[in-house]
């Protein structure tokens, strides 16, 4: 039930990084993925598989071990440490009766890009939440139909990495 | 009057609807397989029991672990991995990637959406160090803990301060120091692992791993 107090909203939105088929090559890739703490790995774990494979055409697999010739991403999400604030612990221990709105880094993903096994670069994105946390929400839960979710800031950071990693002349 | 009870209904239906929320676990889905994803991914696995005085030791549900890197102090980690499932007596981490590992931490839970977090000392990590090859599974070993003070009460070493605060995103309710009562890292606790690990997790369904650990434990001690 404590679910429902909540509304949120994600970034970096899809609209600000979108797909750019400027990027689309076809070749192999590689790619490995850690949820070090989000509640949605296997869907994550689909998500980043669909995006990536929107950019390299030829071929995208799962692998443990970075390939001996080629791309290999390691994908690395997690909860970014933070210490809950008074207002939040407040929240918590009333059950949301007190309000409390949060604006911070919600996640950390990290892509290490691999080529011919060595780590040429990590490249680290932040996905930001803000969230209203209050009892008194619980009858427009449905808003967070309406807002930026969560998986779509992640797919922004994926945009994001093979863009800069193309800029920079690794992709 | 029916346009106010029209309204209070539509209300409650919104706000009941809020409250449904569906779980995705290993109890929703209690025929999922676990396979490798490839030749050379592994899997982890630990034992670890909290002692709670009066009511014996209970399951610890949630391990934390980290993947050793080259770095100037190799068991501060920056990035942790949460354990995938649990089951029996044994906690998993599935089809990560090959190389050393170690537990840093467990946590259990403290309420609707908190938990309360154990980090366990330097020495007790340096002991779950083990390195695992690849298309293997690794043990970490069987672990008995008491929980200690707070942290804020005791403090932590510096390897506990570090994970405190690279863990302090995962709704923590409490944190604390976990003691160390007793170990057991032998190839016979290591075999009953493999067997419980192939029977009840794998289902004798694990593809490459399986195969392994029908390997391993026909090699004897």
């Amino acid at each position: 039930m404590l679910l429902g107090c909540v509304i949120a909203t994600y970034r970096p939105l899809l609209n600000e990084t979108p797909f750019d088929p400027n990027v689309q090559q076809d070749r192999n890739l590689s790619y490995f993925y850690y949820a070090g703490s989000t509640i949605s790995h296997s869907y994550d774990t689909e998500l980043l598989k669909q995006v990536l494979q929107e950019y390299f055409t030829q071929n995208t697999i799962v692998a443990s071990v970075p390939p001996e010739r080629g791309l290999y991403v390691r994908v690395y999400q997690t909860r970014s440490p933070r210490s809950p604030t008074i207002f939040e612990n407040l929240s918590q221990f009333s059950l949301t009766v007190i309000p409390y709105y949060c604006d911070a880094v919600k996640y950390i993903v990290d892509y290490d890009l691999y080529i011919d096994t060595v780590l040429k670069k990590t490249y680290r994105y932040e996905i930001r939440e803000k969230s209203l946390n209050w009892i008194g929400a619980l009858p427009f839960f449905w808003v967070n139909f309406l807002t930026n979710h969560q998986s779509n800031a992640f797919t922004a950071t994926i945009h994001q990495f093979i863009r800069d990693a193309r800029n920079e002349g690794l992709l | 009057m029916i346009h106010l009870k029209i309204i209070c209904t539509v209300l409650t239906a919104l706000t009941l609807s809020a409250c449904i929320r569906t779980q995705l676990s290993d109890r929703n889905f209690p025929y999922h397989t676990w396979q490798p994803i490839d030749a050379s991914a592994v899997a982890i696995g630990i034992s670890m029991k909290q002692v709670v005085p009066f009511f014996g030791p209970s399951r610890i549900g949630r391990v934390y672990f980290v993947r050793l890197e080259e770095r100037e102090e190799i068991l501060k980690q920056d990035r942790f991995i949460r354990s995938d499932t649990s089951s029996n007596d044994y906690v998993y981490l599935m089809n990560a990637q090959p190389g050393r590992y170690a537990a840093v931490a467990f946590s259990l839970p403290a309420g609707e959406l908190s938990w309360d977090l154990y980090l366990l000392q330097k020495a007790l990590i340096q002991q779950t160090v083990t390195t695992v090859a690849p298309g293997t599974i690794g043990y970490l070993g069987e672990f008995i803990l008491l929980r200690g003070l707070g942290m804020r009460k005791v403090g932590g070493d510096s390897i506990q301060n570090h994970y405190a605060s690279i863990l302090s995103g995962e709704y923590l309710n409490n944190v604390y120091v976990a003691e160390l009562l007793s170990s057991t890292q032998d190839e016979q606790t290591k075999k009953q692992f493999l067997r419980v690990t192939d029977e009840e997790l794998l289902k004798n369904s694990g593809g490459a791993w399986s195969a392994w650990i029908q390997q391993q434990l026909e090699t004897p001690y």
